[in-house]
């Protein structure tokens, strides 16, 4: 009779009429479980929560949690802007820096740090120095249906064969596209066609 | 009950996983630079109010943003256009106006799982730094092919038994990101050059 749900003495009110009795204890201990059910179940939900959501914050790019925060901030901001090849940045930064010169004697003085290496960096590292072909470049890999993340890193890297190509972008092969490995050997030989002839 | 239910949450959760590791995928697979419609708010003084307020309004943004670095978007390389300035507010008690300028930038913003080609300024027994326009990535010697070993000397330099492949100051390296630190002011980055198709691209040894 000492039922453990600890509500012994709404029970024993309820002895003397004994037909009553089962079905109190049958709701006594429906009141007891539910809720007992419920926190192990809240409990392992916040738990697989907590596992996934660290899980997604290895992912994403920085190292801090409140880095990460800030990141899944930004990512509708960084859906919306436009990934740039080296070759546009180099064409874009070139433009700035004669504009820089016209106006003053001295255009190093003028720019920060950023700008110098990161005009220093893309001279070094552009395929095509030529405007038009440039152009010709965005224009064939946008013919593509690639992501535009895709796009610019095929046009950074310029990748020689298909198994390199897809080394360096790997979900050219792996979402289900309609990328064949012949549709990608075209598509290098393009490219490598405009900066043969730029 | 308990059992269904919690199979239930394990498939909830399972589905909702993966649609997180889609979206982290596609914005972690390299992109370097953007072109980025930001927002500012800038405080005039009230002596630059005038005819050429604009002028002067886009001078000080640039002066003020061009070179910085911050978490979220990573370096600000130059500004090529103004998009809107906004109605100036009269701050209460100092006579300057805030103007919210939108403004259209490139950053510059590495992110994990990238590949992209550096170059390398510092070799060390414990790995080589190189440079990619204003970030630094270290790759550590963990991260260097088991084949390639420190020399140490005047021209510190990672080789390979057979002396076919060296990576030394100035050379050219094609390398994957596999790690950021985002601080306030600065980005760092740990790379890897153990994987297909990354390591030397160009070797300043052999050319000169």
């Amino acid at each position: 009779m000492q039922n453990k749900s600890g509500h012994f003495d709404a029970i024993l009110l309820c002895f003397r009429c004994r037909h009553f009795y089962n079905l109190t204890r049958v709701f006594f201990l429906a009141c007891d479980a539910v809720p007992f059910v419920l926190s192990l179940c809240l409990r392992k939900i916040y738990s697989r929560l907590r596992a996934r959501l660290k899980l997604s914050f290895n992912m994403s790019a920085a190292g801090e949690e409140e880095e990460n925060a800030a990141d899944l901030k930004i990512g509708d901001e960084f859906l919306k802007a436009k990934c740039l090849m080296n070759c546009e940045v180099s064409v874009i930064l070139e433009h700035k820096y004669e504009q820089l010169q016209q106006m003053s004697e001295d255009p190093m003085n003028q720019v920060s740090q950023v700008f110098e290496k990161s005009l220093q960096y893309v001279k070094r590292f552009s395929r095509y120095k030529n405007p038009d072909a440039v152009r010709q470049v965005r224009e064939l890999l946008s013919s593509y249906q690639l992501a535009e993340f895709e796009l610019c890193v095929l046009g950074n890297l310029c990748p020689e064969t298909v198994e390199e190509a897809i080394a360096m972008v790997p979900s050219i092969k792996s979402r289900g596209r309609v990328h064949d490995d012949e549709a990608i050997e075209k598509l290098l030989n393009d490219m490598s066609l405009i900066k043969k002839f730029e | 009950m308990s059992l269904l239910y919690d199979s239930f949450v394990l498939l909830r959760i399972n589905h909702s996983l993966s649609l997180d590791l889609s979206f982290c995928g596609s914005g972690n697979l390299g992109k370097m630079f953007f072109h980025i419609v930001l927002e500012r708010n800038m405080q005039l003084h009230p002596r630059h109010f005038g005819r050429d307020l604009r002028e002067k309004l886009v001078s000080k943004l640039m002066k003020d943003v061009e070179g910085t670095c911050s978490g979220r978007h990573g370096f600000v390389v130059a500004i090529t256009g103004i998009e809107n300035v906004g109605k100036g507010l009269i701050r209460d008690g100092t006579g300057f106006v805030t103007f919210p300028v939108k403004y259209q930038c490139v950053v510059f913003r590495p992110f994990k799982g990238e590949i992209l080609e550096a170059v390398v300024t510092m070799v060390n027994k414990m790995g080589f730094f190189a440079e990619a326009g204003p970030v630094q990535i270290f790759v550590s010697n963990h991260l260097i092919p088991d084949d390639m070993e420190f020399q140490s000397g005047d021209m510190p330099n990672y080789t390979t038994s057979d002396g076919s492949v060296k990576i030394q100051k100035d050379s050219e390296v094609r390398l994957k990101i596999i790690g950021t630190r985002v601080d306030a002011t600065e980005i760092f980055c740990i790379g890897t050059i153990k994987d297909d198709f990354l390591g030397v691209i160009s070797d300043p040894g052999t050319t000169s």
